[in-house]
């Protein structure tokens, strides 16, 4: 499949597998991409741009989630652990930052994508292909990574309604391209 | 943030969603702090069969699981 993908959008894919590495993920993961485009001089970045979303904003949005990494701070708070009393003292006697993913998790080398994640690549060869496109650009994989993962999405870009503005936001883009 | 009433109802709920999800965070909070001590303990000279032992796991299992950690 990557044999079709545009040159900006094979790079916004390569910088999505450095995000992972990053944030220590085991997997690739959708918001990975979103992450990876915002990043990649392209036609989504442009609309991501225009609609207010930086590379380091989406991250750090993303960082804050479960799914991103982060320890879920309202599950354990419903169980009655202060978890960021937890993290206070485990960083007074082992640091900063000590109760991060471990290391572990983390691989040099090829990161595999997440069941979502392949969705979303196949989603993006579907727009390309409904549309008669031959190529499959940053904006197809805008709208595949929209698609493939709506939840964490619309936390990472704000809100569903935000989601829905950047899906018709590329779709529009999308309809005034040639095939 | 919800009243005491309201988080212990969240701890017991029969909703499984939420159930779940609170077993889940306990295990990630327990995966890290398991990796942190494992790795303390060998720090401060504390062989894998020690480790363990307090654990209650076998030695196999915590040196598989960790020998590669930070």
């Amino acid at each position: 499949m990557f044999e079709r993908f545009s040159k900006d959008a094979r790079a916004a894919v390569v910088h999505a597998q450095e995000q992972a590495r990053l944030m220590r993920s085991p997997t690739i993961e959708p918001a990975h991409l979103l992450v990876g485009l915002a990043l990649t001089e392209s036609t989504a970045r442009e609309l991501l741009d225009a609609a207010g979303h930086t590379a380091e904003q989406l991250r750090d949005r993303y960082a804050e989630l479960p799914s991103g990494g982060a320890l879920d701070t309202e599950a354990l708070a419903g169980l009655g652990i202060d978890a960021d009393q937890v993290r206070r003292r485990v960083e007074s006697t082992f640091g900063e930052g000590a109760l991060d993913t471990p290391h572990k998790q983390w691989r040099a080398g090829h990161i595999p994508f997440s069941a979502l994640a392949k969705g979303s690549l196949e989603r993006a060869l579907h727009e390309t292909t409904d549309r008669g496109h031959k190529t499959i650009s940053s904006a197809h994989v805008l709208l595949g990574v929209i698609d493939a993962d709506e939840d964490t999405l619309s936390q990472v870009v704000g809100s569903a309604e935000e989601l829905d503005r950047l899906r018709s936001a590329a779709i529009q883009r999308l309809g005034e391209q040639a095939a | 943030m919800a009243d005491d009433d309201a988080l212990a109802d969240q701890a017991a709920s029969p909703n499984p969603h939420i159930g779940l999800r609170s077993v889940r965070a306990l295990r990630d909070l327990a995966e890290r702090l398991e990796a942190l001590q494992v790795a303390n303990a060998r720090k401060a000279g504390w062989t894998w069969q020690q480790i363990a032992e307090v654990l209650g796991v076998s030695k196999q299992a915590v040196h598989k699981k960790h020998h590669d950690d930070r």
